[in-house]
């Protein structure tokens, strides 16, 4: 589903991550790895926010430096801290997703009611707790009709009880057929996420290895 | 030096006058730039001050909004989160945390500091005492008070910031991507909007009212705009750093680069709009509305590459500046040829296709 050919990611002159060759078949993937190995920068290069050089193909078609359009409405990112400007509300933010992503308002409200945030939908994300801007960012990941999903860090700052809420969201969207690449330094038990494998980030490089 | 004041020193003071950079290069420009002699230029300028209550008084002034805009800059720093473990200072004694606070506020007042003395020190030569002790007296006023109120910030209590601010409104209506920016100015630059719109239209204004053309000529209106477009610079910076800070998740929104190139080019339209609607105080004397078009053309196509030049790597204000600057030399001189729409049309070109290249392969540089 997602191909990485050649790909070499440097800041300045160091090299952060060189992945010459590797597949991502669908399902949902456990990516592993120490602080600072590069499972951040690895997700932003498929999300289209970091330059790099190479190529990255999702599902045999659509190379995000030719089609980078097409490529990114199928590919959404939520990140480990996300950053929204303080005067902008919940509605604000969803409404844009919506508009770019073709997504449906109605399944995104439903989303934050879920999360338990939709109280403060029309209130500005200045006063919003950390946690809440993280439900906020990770339903914006739902946003649309993506075929895979970047979680980075989806499971720190929230909720045990919006931790349950995420896992059943990730299962359901699971079985609609959107993959998901997830980052977690937490232990997830089996009936919360059932993996389909592994992505290790270790010496610069990804690779897969099973369950 | 201590462990504190040099914390203080690199974290307060040397980001104001990095951020700052384009407002003290003007300021040394206007003040040190000019075709006659600097200390000639400023003696008589001192000794006006000296002599004259009235000039005395609107020199303070000038000073006055000066520190308003250094208080607004170290309050904003002081809330800023990343600047939260300055809390700490609140374990210091309070004449060891108010030497500290009139430390910062010496240095980020310096320039007014340097002038008071010469001043002073003219004022005492020429045995006018009452003036050297009111500059005296005045600035240390100012310092000491100042130093206050910063020391209030660090505490928490925020009594300045909950009684002085200005009113902020929030409409609840879908905002559009490229609004965002303009709201950004709004609620967090709205002294430094005021200030450039304040200085843009006034030397509108000041050209309208004062230039009277023997003939029909669109180009002294056309260099006018050259300098309208300058004095944006420093807020098309803060636009992009914003855009970097809080906006980066968009780049993962399926926009196309046209689309998104014409987003920014609707946001700085919006932004020039009270200049476009004032110029027309001078129509079919310094134009004609067949004119129009390029007016507008010109003031849109200099802010996007503006922008277009921080997505280079020419990111901090001092290069920004330094860029600025050269842009505006080329047009001066390709203005007097009188090019019509082709310039503004082939700055508008030159930055789409920089937009294009740059956009998608910035990265900031962390020095």
């Amino acid at each position: 589903m997602l191909e990485f050919n050649n790909i070499q990611k440097y800041y300045g002159s160091y090299l952060a991550i060189k992945v010459p060759l590797l597949s991502i078949t669908n399902g949902i993937w456990w990516m592993k790895g120490e602080n600072g190995s590069g499972k951040t920068t690895f997700l932003k290069m498929i999300a289209g926010l970091h330059p790099f050089t190479g190529d990255i193909i999702l599902e045999n078609k659509f190379s995000i430096k030719k089609h980078r359009k097409h490529f990114v409405r199928l590919v959404n990112y939520a990140e480990a801290e996300p950053l929204y400007p303080s005067f902008l509300t919940a509605k604000d933010l969803v409404e844009l997703y919506c508009e770019t992503n073709c997504g449906d308002l109605q399944q995104a409200e439903d989303l934050l009611k879920q999360l338990h945030v939709y109280d403060a939908y029309h209130q500005r994300l200045g006063s919003y707790s950390s946690g809440m801007i993280k439900k906020v960012s990770l339903v914006l990941a739902f946003i649309g009709h993506p075929k895979i999903i970047l979680l980075d860090e989806p499971l720190i700052t929230i909720d045990a009880k919006a931790v349950d809420t995420i896992c059943r969201i990730i299962n359901d969207k699971y079985k609609e057929g959107t993959s998901f690449i997830i980052t977690s330094h937490q232990t997830l038990h089996k009936d919360q996420l059932q993996f389909s494998g592994t992505l290790i980030a270790e010496n610069k490089t990804i690779y897969t290895t099973g369950i | 030096m201590t462990k504190g004041s040099s914390i203080l020193q690199r974290v307060l003071v040397n980001h104001f006058y990095k951020v700052n950079a384009g407002l003290f290069i003007f300021g040394f420009f206007v003040l040190f730039g000019l075709p006659f002699s600097p200390l000639a230029f400023h003696l008589s300028i001192i000794t006006g001050i000296i002599q004259s209550p009235v000039f005395l008084a609107s020199v303070m002034v000038t000073w006055l909004l000066y520190n308003f805009k250094c208080i607004d800059y170290i309050l904003h720093q002081l809330a800023d989160p990343r600047q939260s473990f300055l809390f700490c200072l609140n374990s210091l004694s309070f004449k060891k945390l108010y030497l500290y606070m009139v430390y910062v506020q010496a240095l980020v007042y310096l320039p007014v500091i340097l002038y008071a003395l010469a001043i002073v020190w003219l004022a005492l030569a020429k045995q006018q005492y009452w003036c050297a002790i009111a500059v005296l007296l005045f600035n240390v006023i100012v310092v000491s008070l100042t130093a206050l109120i910063y020391i209030v910030s660090i505490q928490k209590k925020n009594l300045f910031k909950a009684r002085f601010a200005l009113p902020t409104f929030n409409i609840n209506i879908s905002k559009p991507l490229f609004i965002i920016p303009l709201l950004f100015l709004w609620h967090d630059r709205k002294q430094m909007l005021f200030v450039t719109k304040i200085f843009s239209l006034l030397i509108l204004f000041g050209f309208i009212k004062l230039y009277v053309p023997d003939r029909y000529d669109i180009r002294p209106l056309q260099l006018l705009l050259l300098i309208t477009a300058a004095s944006h610079s420093a807020i098309v910076f803060h636009i992009r750093a914003f855009e970097e800070e809080f906006l980066s998740f968009t780049k993962n929104l399926p926009i196309t680069i046209i689309s998104r190139f014409m987003r920014m080019s609707i946001m700085y339209t919006l932004l020039l709009l009270p200049e476009f609607l004032f110029v027309f105080k001078g129509l079919n004397v310094h134009f004609v509305i067949a004119d129009y078009p390029q007016i507008l053309l010109m003031g849109i196509a200099l802010l996007c590459m503006f922008h277009v030049v921080l997505l280079t790597d020419k990111t901090d204000m001092e290069q920004l500046i330094r860029v600025v600057f050269a842009i505006i030399a080329a047009c001066f001189f390709i203005l007097l040829y009188d090019p019509g729409l082709l310039l503004p049309a082939a700055i508008m070109l030159l930055a789409f296709v920089l937009y294009n290249s740059y956009y998608y392969s910035y990265e900031k540089k962390y020095r």
